[in-house]
C-alpha cells in the first residue's frame, strides 16, 4: 500500500469523526469510563499489592521451641526449617536478644523495671527463630507446617494483618473486574453503533469505491481508523486524569485516613503509570478496534 | 471480449430475471441493450459487474471466467470496467475534481499520476473549466460528464452504461451519447442499457432486445444493424 493511500485512510477516518461528532463523543465518553474506572482499580490493586509486599517483607513468624530443648538443637532445627522453599530469610534470637527486644519496645520510659531482670533474664531459656516467607498467601500453610514439626511450643504470626489485605485485594479485584465487564459491554456496543452510522452516512461513496475496484482493506480502513482514534482517545483521556488525581488522593487519604496509612504504603505516580499506559492504551484501542471490526463485518459487505 | 453462456438468473425462488441468455459482444464494439422495465437489462449490467452471481451458465469477460472467480480477485476485475448509472452518483461533498480523483486515489494511483490524468479528462469531457464546481452547482449533463469521466479515469477496456440519458433533456442526451460514441472510436467496448427507442434508432449500433428476461432480438443476428 502507497504511502499516500495510507494517508488518505487516515484522513478518512479522521472525517468520519467530525462527521459524527456526537456519537464519537459517546464512545469516546464510555470508553473514557470504563479505562478510567479500571485505571482506579489498577492504582487500588496495585497499592494494595505494594502493602502486602511490604508485609511480606516486614512482617515476621516467630517460632518458639520447647523450654528442655538446648540451643544447638534449636539451632538444629532451624536449619530443618530453612530447606523450606518458602522462607525468603530467617534469624535465630537467643534468649537475651529476644529480652532486649522486649525491653526496648514494652519498658521503654520505665527502664528501671528492665533493669530489675538484668541478672534474671525471663527469657533465657526460650530462644526462637524470626523467619520471613516469599508468599504471605502461604503463610497458614506454613504456620501449620511448623505447628506439627517436633520440638516446636508455639507459633506466632500476624496472620489477621496479611490475611486482610489478601482477602481486600481478592474483593476489589472481583469488584473492578465485574464492573469492568460491563463497561466493556457499553463501550463496544457504543463505537459499534458509532461505526454503523458511519458506514449508513458513506454507502453511496463505499458503493462508488466497490465498484471501480478499491479492494476490501481499502474501504475498511477508515471505519477501522476511526475506532482506533476513538479508543486511543478514550485511553488518553482517563490516563490523563488519573496522572492529574493520583498525588492529590493519595495526599487525600494520608491526611484523612491516619489509622489505614499506618499499615498501607503507598507506591509513586510514575511507578503506577509506567504499567498503567501501556495496559489502558492496549484496553482503549483493544476496545475501539472490537468495536469497529464488528460493526464492518456485520454492516459492510464487500 | 464479453461472453454470455447460458446465462440464468432467478431472485428469490421464481423471479426469473434472466432467462438461458447466449451473448457475444466483441472488443471495441457499442451495443444497446433496450427492453421494459423488468426485462433483466440490468440484471446483465450487474452480473457483468459481478454484483450477483447468475443462477446458472458461465460468464467470461477477456478470456477470464468470472462465475468462477474468487472474491480477493473481484476488486482487480473491476479495475478493467467503467461503469456509469442514470443518477450519477456523484459525491456531493466533493467538486468535480475531486469526484473524478476519487475513483484512482480508491486503487492506490499515485498523487502524481492523478494530477496529470484528471485535468486532461475533464477537458476531454468538456468540463476543465468546472473542476472546481461541486454536483449541485451542475446541469444534469454536466453531472453524467462527471460520472463518465470518473468511470474512464482509470482507462477501462469495458464501459458499462445503466440508462445513462434517463435524467436528461433531449439536448444533453445527446451531447451524452455523442461522447459515449467518441469513446468506443478510441478503443472502449461500450454497453449502454436504455428505454430511448429515439436514440437507438438514430444511433444505428447494434441492439439486443430483452423482454421478461429473454432476449427476443439481436440486431447483430437478425441483420437490422447499419
Amino acid at each position: 500500500m502507497r504511502i499516500s493511500t495510507i494517508f488518505y485512510c487516515i484522513g478518512q477516518g479522521l472525517k468520519n469523526i467530525r462527521r459524527h461528532f456526537l456519537f464519537t463523543l459517546a464512545s469516546v465518553g464510555t470508553i473514557t469510563a470504563c479505562v478510567f474506572l479500571f485505571s482506579v482499580f489498577f492504582c487500588v490493586v496495585e497499592n494494595l499489592r505494594y502493602t502486602v509486599q511490604g508485609v511480606e517483607e516486614t512482617v515476621g513468624i516467630t517460632v518458639f521451641f520447647d523450654k528442655e530443648l538446648t540451643e544447638e538443637e534449636v539451632k538444629a532445627q532451624g536449619e530443618e526449617i530453612r530447606k523450606n522453599t518458602l522462607v525468603r530469610d530467617m534469624r535465630f534470637v537467643s534468649g537475651e536478644e529476644a529480652w532486649a527486644e522486649f525491653s526496648k519496645y514494652y519498658l521503654r520510659g520505665a527502664e528501671e523495671m528492665a533493669d530489675g531482670f538484668v541478672e534474671d533474664n525471663p527469657l533465657a531459656n526460650m530462644p526462637s527463630y524470626e523467619i520471613f516467607i516469599n508468599d504471605i498467601e502461604k503463610q497458614d500453610v506454613f504456620v501449620k507446617w511448623l505447628e506439627g514439626l517436633p520440638g516446636v511450643r508455639r507459633v506466632n504470626s500476624s496472620s489477621i494483618t496479611a490475611g486482610g489485605l489478601v482477602d481486600m485485594n481478592n474483593a476489589i479485584g472481583y469488584v473492578s473486574i465485574g464492573l469492568i465487564v460491563i463497561l466493556l459491554c457499553v463501550s463496544v456496543f457504543l463505537i459499534n453503533n458509532t461505526i454503523s452510522m458511519a458506514i449508513s452516512a458513506r454507502r453511496d461513496e463505499i458503493q462508488i469505491m466497490r465498484l471501480v475496484g478499491a479492494t476490501k482493506g481499502f474501504i475498511r480502513a477508515p471505519f477501522l481508523v476511526e475506532g482506533l482514534f476513538i479508543g486511543l482517545l478514550g485511553a488518553a483521556l482517563p490516563l490523563g486524569l488519573v496522572g492529574l488525581l493520583y498525588d492529590r488522593a493519595i495526599l487525600y487519604l494520608q491526611g484523612k485516613l491516619l489509622v489505614l496509612t499506618r499499615i498501607l504504603s503507598f507506591l509513586e505516580m510514575q511507578e503506577v503509570m509506567r504499567l498503567l499506559i501501556p495496559v489502558a492504551a492496549v484496553l482503549g484501542v483493544g476496545i475501539g478496534l472490537f468495536g469497529s471490526v464488528a460493526a464492518v463485518r456485520k454492516h459492510l459487505k464487500v | 471480449m464479453i461472453v454470455f453462456e447460458n446465462i440464468s438468473k432467478t431472485y428469490g425462488k421464481n423471479v426469473k430475471a434472466v432467462r438461458n441468455l447466449n451473448l457475444h459482444i466483441e472488443k471495441g464494439e457499442f451495443v444497446f441493450v433496450m427492453g421494459d422495465s423488468g426485462s433483466g437489462k440490468s440484471t446483465l449490467i450487474r452480473l457483468l459487474l459481478k454484483e450477483i452471481d447468475p443462477t446458472s451458465g458461465e460468464i467470461t469477460v477477456d478470456g477470464e471466467n468470472i462465475t468462477a472467480m474468487k472474491r480477493s480477485r473481484i476488486p482487480r476485475y473491476r479495475r478493467k470496467l467503467g461503469v456509469v448509472f442514470q443518477d450519477f452518483r456523484l459525491l456531493r461533498d466533493r467538486n468535480v475534481y475531486e469526484n473524478v480523483a476519487f475513483a484512482q486515489r480508491v486503487v492506490g494511483t499515485s498523487s502524481r499520476q492523478i494530477r496529470q490524468d484528471v485535468p486532461k479528462l475533464l477537458t476531454r469531457v468538456g468540463l476543465s473549466a468546472k473542476y472546481k464546481a461541486f454536483p449541485n452547482e451542475l446541469s444534469g449533463g454536466e453531472q453524467q460528464r462527471v460520472a463518465i469521466a470518473r468511470a474512464l479515469v482509470n482507462r477501462p477496456d469495458i464501459l458499462l452504461c445503466d440508462e445513462p440519458t434517463g435524467n436528461l433533456d433531449a439536448r444533453n442526451a445527446w451531447e451524452v451519447m455523442r461522447l459515449l460514441e467518441e469513446i468506443n472510436e478510441e478503443g472502449t467496448t461500450v454497453v449502454v442499457v436504455t428505454h430511448s427507442q429515439e436514440i437507438v434508432d438514430q444511433m444505428n449500433r447494434r441492439v439486443i432486445i430483452m423482454n421478461r428476461g429473454d432476449m427476443i432480438d439481436d440486431s447483430l443476428e437478425s441483420g437490422d444493424e447499419a
